[in-house]
This record gives structure tokens, C-alpha cells and sequence, in this order.
């Protein structure tokens, strides 16, 4: 009796807590659509009658003394944008490097930010097969945000359509690029050679192992993992748009193709001479850099700023350290074309949660026409005008980068709070764009760097296409994806390693092995909206 | 006349002892109430953080969607399991996830009682004292801290006791990076972190052994080891045994930090764990459905596991732990 009395009471407690987590949802559920049916009340000066708690992603990229939910930039926003329309700017932080592990918790607890945006559509079509986004009235954001939708309206009518339905709005994305490879120019002269000597892969092999021979070091990088352009320069061009919108995919590497054959070869020749550090596959980005700056490695790519510390920290340990662009041609075999995977005309690729509120869709506009203004883009870009910057005879901002004041910019130059609207700051044409992005990117007395980046931009330029683009999910990529990215990464690391007369027959079983585990079946699904034509090719 | 009065005072006690067997549960709550509501807090505990999210097993008979969330997912019966084990790692985890988890339990919980043993024997008080706080040292270092360390220590290329080894003439040694060398590397540093701290349970236990047993064995003539063997460790067979049945219970689960600081990508062989699989396929892949089931099928095999072991130590004549 006692037992049944100390059971009931159990179920009893059990039982309320599930039904309390019930009515929970329920009341949240019913409490959004009847806010959306409601009118949105703002006054004649656009300022809401209740103050609306809008939350903004932000991702944290963990700069030293940098918090990104509360600094001097945020406290701005704040008082520029929340206090004039009546609306309380929440910043999410969500970190960089686990950035889709953080918006699906976000999600499942029902805390995510208003905005749930991404870099990469296969990530972002993911979001949307999970029901993540509300469909979006266009008209609303031309009322709302009549400058953002200026300037997006051509990118969200072609691109943000799925499944007959408007879900996504983007940033603008100026046709710039800061990521630059560096080599150490000190080291190429040293063994006879000269940086404009680096015309095909094989003078690269051959420098790096005269580097090799004369005791300097290795060649950079580690290992390959989560994103996969890596053998874009072995492919053949021109090459089939069809080709190339079934084997290219950020997210999943085409490891059975012939262009990965033939940059594993070079792989396994490199990591057999010696060409390589013999422990490539222990560098996560952090290390090689690490490794760049302490003088074992001659080469290193990174997104440049002019708050680089590259440079600064590489000459600590090798005061007579000279640096160069590492040229267009010098990692492309003989006879083929430095193909890479260019940018999508467009920057972070946005959607609206499913929870939020009119009014809370609405501020999100309203936050994205207030910071498509010049003036307020041009501060969060550039901070305060004499402490930050000082302009030049110009009129293009010249960073002080003495400056370590309150007004500080983030290591980025607050890139993740402007690029919500753009990717890159404009200046209204390319080439008055890449004069001001000069000092904007140049670390003081690297002025070069960025001037030779631009420089092999533009003689490559008709060989970076952006990857096609699905319009329907891949569901099968969503459900291998991690399972082929732990495998890529174990079986070129198998293939690689493994003596040089087994290549074939390591390459032969990893490839099946490959297409077993799930990429077979990502091939076929991807070629079934090929045929059905539900794919976008950017010539 | 003495026997009458203890016939009484027994009786009285028996009935005292019924009348309180009468009492129903409001009395003792009302009597002991500051004690149960002490209670309380650690029964709230266990029921809030152990007994509430077992109801996200739910979830592995469901089409899980973050935005639906838990109740309006769809059912879809067993399809969520037929799916795992149809899957190919899944074969490869469990085969790994045993063959860690059991070469572990042989070295990782034998190599403890031996320590103990040989601490039990220790005379000298601090000496005593300074290798046991030495050897419980490693257990307070995160298996973060620990893989970092062990790349220092054992990496081929730079590693510090492989440039010891060539310097002394030898060869390096792929510590962690092959895959049958990781292995071991894995149990031999699994032990030195672990087996200090597994030394207490042994040591308290042995303290209890009532100290006439040795004099006795002494009187017969026994010498140190014989009486190690049979005095001290059939003193401590009921730890040892629930200790056992206990670690049964994680043969099919295991850490996840362990293998995912000591893993690198060139060898992993070993390293697909059930564990790891939950990880991928829940926090990487978003896949929550999959990653419960595997963890549902893995607590089930524990607990079967714990079930049989308590059964068979029954049936041996041991105490068990139900």
C-alpha cells in the first residue's frame, strides 16, 4: 500500500512537470501567432509604443579583452539605434569555430537569436529543411528598409527563393577578398630563386626542396578538414558546369574524383620528400601559424588586417624575415589554370527565426536600414575620427594603430557587427574600393602585401566561379555530412601516408570505402536535381 | 527471579518495537521532518538531473526537429535504430568502444588494487603519504590538459622522450601516431591518470580489516606476502566485486574526452567510439535522434551488463550490489 501511495506520488510529480513543459510551448506558440496577427504599433518617428528586445547573432571569434555582447560598439548601437526606436539590442554571441552547434542548441532550448544566418548555403537549405525560417513578406522589407533593399533587392529576388517560398535576405558582398598566402621571400632568395620564379607547382616542389636541402624548413599547411576546395587547381578547364555543380560542395569533399587523385599524388610526394611537415595532420590553423612565426615553415595564408600580428611576431624570431604573395600559379600544376572557388555574390546568407514576433521582424529591418546608412557604417567600420582614423588628402580613413583607447575595434575591424549589411566595406567603385581597403587591410609598412593581393586577384580573376548552388535541399549531405568529413580526413591521411608504391591500391579501397559511407548517395541526389534542373550555375 | 525480569524487559521491547512498526509514514515524517527535508535536496537533485531527462529518450522514437522540438516531432517507432545499425560505423564503434573499455577495465582497475596493495605496505608514514598525494596528482588534470601534454611528451617528430630515445641511440617511437602503439599509449596513460585516485576505495577498505587477523597470521607464522594474500585481499573481495559490476556498467559507454584529446586523424583505428558517434552525429551533425538511440542502446547494454555481473556474483557467493 505504502509502495503504491510513494508511486503515485512519483507519477504525480512526473506528470505535472511534463504537463507544465506542455503548456509551456503551448502558451509560447499561442502567444507568437496572436502577436502575429496583430498590428505593429509605431509612432509617427518609426519608434515602437513598447519597447521590443531584439536579439542579434554575433560571432565571437575570442580576441583577446574583446567582449562581443558588451563594448563600446554595442553600447553605440544602443543608444544610436535601440533608444531612437524604442528597441532593447540583445548581442548573441556565437562562436566561430562551433557556429552550427551553437545556433542548433540555441534553437532546440528556443533561445535563438531573431537572425539565424550562415556563410554557406548546403548550411543554411539545413536550417531550412528543420523548419528554422519564416517565409518572408518582400514588400515588408522594402517599406521598412527602403536603403538595404536598394541595394539586396536583385540578390534576394534570384537567390532567396526556395521551394517557391521567399526565406532568405543577404548582405552585400563586394568583389574583394582579404585572404592572402605569404612566403617567405628571404627563403626564396636564399636558395637562388626569385618569388616571380613560382610559376607552376613543380618550381614550388622544387624550391621547397631546395629549402629543404639548405635546412630552412618546410612548406605550410595542415590538415584538410571541414572545408574542401583543395583540388580546384587540378581540375581540368574549362570544365562542365554539370561536372562542377555535382563535385563541388564546401562541405563535402569530392574525394573519389580525378582532381583529388592527382592533388593527393602531390600530397604523397610532398609528405614522402620531406616537402612537408612529417606531422601536417597534427596543424590546426593556430599551429601553423605558430609555425610560420617561429621560422619551420616558409608559408602561410590567412585573412590579412592591418591588426595583423603576422609579420610583427614573425620578425621577433627572425629579424631578417622578408614576405611576399605567394603568386597565382605557384600551387597550380603545369599546363592547368589557378581555378578556385570564388565568393558567392553575396556575404552572410540570413533568415528570420520561425519565432519571431511581426514586431520583432520588423525591428530586424529597421536595425538593417539603420546600418545600411553611410555614416553608421562607416563608424562601426572605422571608430572614432581622430582617435581610430584620421582621414587622408583623399578622404580615405588611415588607422592609427596606436590607438588602444575605448572606442578600440574589434581584431576585425567590428567585421561582426557591419556584416550583417556587407562583407567587405565599399567605397562606391572597385578601384576607389581597393585604394581605401589598402590602408584598411595593410598593416603599417605592408602596404605591398595588399598591393600584390589585388594584383594576382585580378590576373586569376576569370578562373574563381562561385560553386552552384542547389535550390532544393540535399537531404543525404545533411545526414553523411559528418560522418564523410571524419572519414576524408582519415582516409587522404591513409593515402598519403602510405608508401608511394601502394598509392593505387590505397586510393582504390579508400575511394569505395568513401562511396559506401554515404557519398554515393549524395552524388545521386545532387545528380537528380541536376537533371530536374533545381541548381543555379554561376558562369 | 532474573530470568522473569529479562523475559519482561524483552517482551516490552518487542511490543515497543511492534507499536513502532505500526506507526504509519506521517509519524516518522512528522518526527525525523528536519532530517527528510534535509533529504530533500539530494533527492530533488537526482530527480531533476537524473530522472527528468530520461524522458529525452523520447526522442530516439522520433523524427526529431529542433523547431517542432520534443512533442510535436513525429513518432517513428524502432526506424531510428534500424537506421543505427544499419549505419557503418556503428559496428566499428561498438567493436572499439568494447575492446578500449574492457582492455581498460583489466588494467585500469586491477593495476589500483595492486598499488593499494603495496601502499597498505608502506611503513613510513610520510613517505606513505607523499606517494599517495604524487600518484592521486593526475586525476585533477583535465583529459585536455592530459592529450596536450601527451603530444609533448610522446609526439614522434619533437616529442620529449622520443628525442630522448635517439639522443640515447634508439629509434623514435610512434607513441600515438599508429595505431597499435596509441592503443597501448591510450591504456597506459588512461592508467597513470586514473590509478592513484582508484587506490582509495582499496586503501579505506583495507583499513577496516581488523588488525587480530594479522597478529593471528602472525602467530602462524605467516611473512608479509602470505598475509597480503590471505588476510588483506579476502578482506577487501566485496569492494573489489562491486567495483567490478559497477565498471561493467561503462564497458559500452566510456570518456569521449579520453579518446577525442588523444586522438589524431592518421590514427583511428580506435578511435570511432560509441561515445564519439554520439558526438558527431548529435552535437556535429544535429542528427539528435540518432545520437540518443545509440546512447539508449548503450545504456542498455550497460545495465544489462551490470544486471548479469550482479547475477553471477550472487550465484558465486558474493554480496552483489541489488
Amino acid at each position: 500500500m505504502r509502495k503504491t501511495n510513494l508511486l503515485t506520488l512519483i507519477s504525480s510529480v512526473m506528470l505535472i512537470t511534463l504537463l507544465g513543459a506542455c503548456s509551456d510551448n503551448e502558451n509560447e506558440t499561442s502567444s507568437t501567432s496572436n502577436t502575429s496577427e496583430n498590428d505593429v504599433t509605431l509612432d509617427d518617428d518609426m519608434k515602437f509604443s513598447e519597447t521590443v528586445s531584439l536579439n542579434i547573432p554575433v560571432y565571437d571569434r575570442a580576441f583577446e579583452n574583446w567582449n562581443v555582447s558588451d563594448n563600446y560598439y554595442t553600447n553605440w548601437i544602443q543608444d544610436e539605434f535601440g533608444e531612437q526606436y524604442n528597441i532593447d539590442v540583445n548581442f548573441v554571441p556565437i562562436s566561430r569555430g562551433s557556429e552550427v552547434t551553437d545556433f542548433q542548441q540555441l534553437l532546440s532550448a528556443g533561445n535563438a537569436p531573431h537572425i539565424i544566418y550562415n556563410y554557406d548555403m548546403p548550411l543554411a537549405l539545413s536550417y531550412y529543411s528543420s523548419g528554422v525560417f519564416q517565409p518572408l513578406d518582400l514588400d515588408e522589407i522594402a517599406e521598412y528598409a527602403p536603403t538595404y533593399w536598394e541595394k539586396l533587392s536583385g540578390t534576394i529576388d534570384q537567390y532567396g527563393m526556395i521551394n517557391e517560398e521567399n526565406v532568405f535576405f543577404f548582405a552585400e558582398r563586394p568583389d574583394i577578398s582579404n585572404f592572402v598566402s605569404i612566403i617567405r621571400k628571404d627563403w626564396v632568395e636564399e636558395v637562388g630563386m626569385e618569388v616571380e620564379d613560382l610559376t607552376s607547382l613543380e618550381k614550388f616542389n622544387e624550391m621547397a626542396m631546395k629549402w629543404k636541402e639548405a635546412g630552412l624548413g618546410t612548406l605550410g599547411g595542415g590538415l584538410t578538414e571541414n572545408i574542401y576546395n583543395y583540388n580546384y587547381a587540378f581540375r581540368d578547364w574549362p570544365i562542365d558546369p554539370e561536372y562542377r555543380a555535382l563535385y563541388s560542395d564546401l562541405m563535402v569533399a569530392d574525394f573519389t574524383t580525378e582532381d583529388t587523385e592527382r592533388w593527393l599524388r602531390n600530397l604523397s610526394n610532398q609528405y614522402h620528400n620531406g616537402l612537408i611537415n612529417q606531422e601536417f595532420y597534427l596543424l590546426d590553423a593556430n599551429r601553423q601559424k605558430t609555425e610560420f612565426v617561429a621560422g619551420r615553415s616558409g608559408i602561410h595564408g590567412e585573412y590579412i588586417s592591418s591588426n595583423t600580428d603576422l609579420f610583427e611576431a614573425t620578425l621577433k624570431n627572425n629579424p631578417d624575415a622578408e614576405f611576399a604573395v605567394v603568386p597565382p600559379y605557384a600551387r597550380v600544376p603545369e599546363g592547368r589554370e589557378a581555378q578556385g572557388r570564388a565568393n558567392f555574390p553575396f556575404g552572410l546568407i540570413m533568415g528570420i527565426n520561425e519565432k519571431a514576433t511581426e514586431e520583432e521582424r520588423i525591428a530586424v529591418w529597421m536595425y538593417l536600414e539603420w546600418m545600411s546608412q553611410p555614416d553608421n557604417l562607416f563608424f562601426l567600420q572605422n571608430g572614432v575620427e581622430g582617435d581610430n582614423y584620421t582621414l587622408d588628402s583623399e578622404g580615405f580613413p588611415v588607422k592609427n594603430e596606436e590607438f588602444d583607447g575605448e572606442s578600440s575595434l574589434a581584431m576585425n575591424n567590428n567585421k561582426d557587427y557591419w556584416s550583417l549589411v556587407t562583407e567587405a566595406p565599399y567605397f562606391g567603385s572597385e578601384e576607389l574600393t581597393h585604394k581605401a581597403m589598402e590602408s584598411f587591410w595593410s598593416p603599417s609598412g605592408y602596404e605591398y602585401i595588399v598591393d600584390d593581393m589585388f594584383k594576382y586577384q585580378e590576373q586569376v580573376v576569370e578562373y574563381l566561379k562561385p560553386d552552384a548552388l542547389f535550390t532544393v535541399v540535399i537531404e543525404s549531405q545533411n545526414r553523411y555530412q559528418a560522418d564523410l568529413n571524419a572519414l576524408f580526413q582519415e582516409l587522404y591521411l591513409k593515402v598519403v601516408m602510405a608508401p608511394e608504391e601502394n598509392f593505387d591500391e590505397e586510393y582504390e579501397a579508400a575511394k569505395q570505402r568513401y562511396l559506401e559511407a554515404g557519398y554515393q548517395e549524395i552524388l545521386d541526389e545532387k545528380q537528380k536535381a541536376i537533371d530536374e534542373d533545381k541548381f543555379l550555375y554561376f558562369e | 527471579m532474573k530470568l522473569k525480569e529479562e523475559l519482561r524487559q524483552k517482551n516490552e521491547s518487542a511490543s515497543l518495537k511492534k507499536e513502532t512498526s505500526k506507526k504509519s509514514w506521517y509519524f516518522h515524517i512528522r518526527r525525523d521532518w528536519q532530517l527528510y527535508v534535509l533529504l530533500l535536496i539530494p533527492v530533488s537533485f537526482a530527480f531533476v538531473f537524473k530522472y527528468v531527462p530520461l524522458t529525452g529518450i523520447l526522442v530516439a522514437f522520433k523524427d526529431y526537429n529542433i523547431i517542432k522540438g520534443f512533442w510535436a516531432s513525429e513518432w517513428v517507432g524502432l526506424d531510428v535504430f534500424r537506421d543505427l545499425f544499419a549505419r557503418p560505423d556503428f559496428l566499428k564503434a561498438v567493436r572499439n568502444t568494447l575492446l578500449l573499455n574492457v582492455s581498460d577495465l583489466v588494467l585500469s582497475f586491477t593495476i589500483p588494487i595492486f598499488l593499494a596493495l603495496l601502499i597498505n605496505e608502506i611503513n613510513g608514514n610520510i613517505f606513505k603519504r607523499v606517494n599517495q598525494t604524487l600518484i592521486y596528482l593526475p586525476h585533477f588534470l583535465s583529459w585536455v590538459i592530459m592529450g596536450a601534454l601527451a603530444y609533448q611528451l610522446l609526439g614522434y617528430g619533437s616529442g620529449m622522450v622520443n628525442n630522448l630515445i635517439e639522443q640515447l641511440g634508439g629509434n623514435r617511437i610512434p607513441f600515438l601516431q599508429s595505431d597499435i602503439h596509441w592503443l597501448f599509449s591510450y591504456l597506459a596513460i588512461g592508467v597513470w591518470q586514473g590509478m592513484g585516485w582508484g587506490t582509495i576505495i582499496y586503501l579505506a577498505a583495507m583499513s577496516g580489516v581488523n588488525p587480530e587477523l594479522y597478529e593471528a597470521a602472525t602467530v602462524d607464522g605467516a611473512n608479509r606476502w602470505r598475509k597480503m594474500w590471505h588476510v588483506t585481499i579476502p578482506c577487501i573481495r566485496p569492494t573489489i566485486v562491486i567495483l567490478v559490476i559497477l565498471s561493467l556498467g561503462h564497458v559500452m559507454g566510456g570518456s569521449f574526452e579520453r579518446v577525442y584529446a588523444l586522438q589524431n586523424m592518421a590514427t583511428t583505428e580506435f578511435t570511432t567510439t560509441i561515445p564519439v558517434l554520439v558526438f558527431r552525429w548529435g552535437i556535429e551533425n544535429g542528427d539528435y535522434s540518432s545520437a540518443t538511440a545509440l546512447g539508449v542502446f548503450q545504456a542498455v547494454i550497460g545495465l544489462v551488463l551490470v544486471v548479469l555481473a550482479d547475477q553471477i556474483a550472487k550465484k558465486a557467493g558474493e554480496d552483489g550490489l541489488l
